[in-house]
């Protein structure tokens, strides 16, 4: 069940919401999470509007639900979550003197600046979905350690940079590459905690899709999202989308650190999902699963009576696109098609919407289920691992009318 | 791939100015400091907020002693917390007392 209370300066009075059902979000409030534990401050960063605030150092900030229903279906860069793993974050960076460098097995090392890649390489742009591995990690039962996220450590926005397969070309790779590293300026507190690094195969590094952004959303990065390049990586989970990068390594051997070989894998058995106390062999995570929420009615919300009530959401997967978007006003009973919104791509959030009759005196379990371009769908089937990663079961939202 | 042209990296027209280069400083809010006073406290504070801030700890569901005990085993052995091993088990009670369960 996901019931999300809002409360003002700790007060456990009612919620505070309004008539579109957002949620009143200001600095200095607080927001219950719909699992224990789940109080949160609502925090302003710099360069964000106050968010959910998960951990202060290293900065990790989730995004309100009613964010995704605000406007198109891209997510505002000082609202877009944040999540970062070790605490060395630099909070100032000279745009001028910034270098990524490309190295390991390639035929010319190569020193980029910002400048460079702009000059030096042609821009293209994408629409994709950036969502953290552990999103709705609050969600598992039995519960798991990690960072203790609701549905909001996703964001979608329009990317804008060159190929990281461009740069790789410029660089030259040489026989024998396997993986290409990418490293970015985050660093640990203490020499002991292993270095953020990840890798990705050399034929997906160097696929068109993948790319190096120095913008988004037409405007810098913001520094929490990763200013001023960011690996972009659509379809994947965010823990490849490395922020800051500063350091491109071509492998000739497949990537043994930690972050690639023991942290953030999923079950093989099961398609990732298993029961607790199973042992499995693993496989590094990959890409996302097809998923859909309802952005503008929260649990346990009260809707006026009335026919033409509206219904809306986005919906995602791991890159082949959205076909279709059901609803189910009777908990998953019976379904009917929501209207696609415009297609801004097959990585982006899809927008839909559609409207329900409202009777008074009723109450409504609402729901959403996604198809996607590859024939995948969302179920009812809670997907458990002990990482707390690729939730995607069909999310419930009851309503009743007033 | 027949949808490459269309989702994929649209080339950007040269119209648009690109972005100059540019140093941007920023300041972070103070940091939540929630361990309260109680036997272990001070081998907690010193401990478990090096690497970062506590709020890491009182976000997670509330945990049994033997599970608070393998987290901060964790932190010394997969992320090098500089603990003694000795220190472990009064760290557990501590955090059990913060944020635990039976
Ligand atoms: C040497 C650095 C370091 C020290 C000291 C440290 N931690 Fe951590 N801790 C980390 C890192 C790194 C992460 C998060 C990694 C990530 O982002 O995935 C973490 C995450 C956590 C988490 C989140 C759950 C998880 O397992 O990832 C908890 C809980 C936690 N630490 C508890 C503690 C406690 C309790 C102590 C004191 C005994 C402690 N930490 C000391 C480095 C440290």
């Amino acid at each position: 069940m996901r019931r999300t209370r809002f409360l003002a300066g700790g007060l456990a009075a009612g919620g505070l919401l309004s008539l579109t059902g957002s949620p009143v979000r200001a600095a200095g409030q607080t927001i219950t999470l719909p699992f224990a534990n789940g109080m949160r401050p609502i925090v302003a960063y710099p360069q964000k509007r106050p968010l959910i605030l998960l951990t202060s150092r290293p900065p990790q900030l989730e995004t309100p639900l009613a964010v995704f229903d605000e406007g198109d279906a891209f997510t505002p860069n000082d609202a877009f979550f944040v999540r970062w793993h070790l605490a060395g974050i630099p909070t100032s960076i000279d745009g001028d003197a910034f270098r990524i460098n490309v190295h390991g097995a390639v035929e010319r090392e190569l020193s980029l600046s910002l400048g460079d890649l702009r000059r030096d390489f042609e821009p293209v742009e994408i629409a994709a979905v950036c969502q953290c591995s552990g999103n709705s990690r609050g969600y598992f039962s039995p519960r798991v350690p990690g960072g203790q996220w609701s549905n909001g450590a996703m964001g979608n926005a329009q990317w804008r940079g060159v190929r990281l397969g461009d740069v790789l070309k410029r660089a030259g790779i040489k026989a024998g590459a396997v993986q290409v590293r990418f490293n970015g300026l985050e660093t640990p507190t203490l020499s002991t905690t292993p270095d953020f690094l990840k890798s990705l195969d050399v034929e997906l590094a160097a696929s068109p899709d993948v790319i190096v952004a120095y913008a988004m959303n037409g405007a810098d990065l913001p520094l929490l999202n990763g200013f001023p390049v960011r690996l972009i990586v659509p379809g994947y989970f965010a823990t490849y989308w490395v922020k800051m990068l500063d350091d491109v390594e071509v492998l000739t051997e497949p990537d043994q650190n930690f972050w690639m070989k023991t942290a953030y894998r999923i079950p093989t058995a099961g398609n990732g999902c298993i029961s607790p106390g199973e042992k499995t062999e693993t496989v590094p995570i990959g890409r996302m699963r097809v998923r859909s929420f309802i952005t503008n009615l929260t649990d346990g919300q009260h809707v006026a009576a009335g026919s033409g009530q509206r219904l809306r959401g986005i919906a995602f997967d791991g890159g082949s696109g959205i076909e279709r978007v059901d609803v189910s006003t009777d908990g998953g009973a019976t379904w009917r098609a929501a209207k696609l919104n415009r297609d801004y791509g097959k990585y982006s959030f899809r927008r839909w919407e559609t409207t329900f009759d409202a009777a008074a005196g009723q109450t409504y379990r609402l729901a959403s289920r996604a198809t996607a371009g590859d024939g995948s769908v969302q179920t009812t089937a809670v997907c458990w691992n002990p990482s707390g990663y690729l939730r995607n079961a069909i999310e419930l939202v009851t309503v009743s009318v007033s | 791939m027949r949808t490459l042209a269309f989702a994929l990296a649209a080339a950007v027209l040269a119209a648009g100015t690109p972005l100059a280069a540019r140093t941007v400083s920023v300041t972070m809010p103070p940091e939540r400091q929630l361990f309260k006073d109680a036997p272990g406290a001070d081998l907690a504070r010193g401990k478990c907020q090096t690497c970062h801030s506590s709020d890491y700890i009182f976000t997670q569901p509330p945990m049994t002693k033997a599970q608070w005990l393998a987290e901060a085993s964790k932190m010394k052995n997969v992320y090098g917390a500089p603990l003694e091993e000795s220190q472990l088990e009064p760290i557990a009670a501590y955090l059990v007392t913060q944020n635990g369960k039976e």
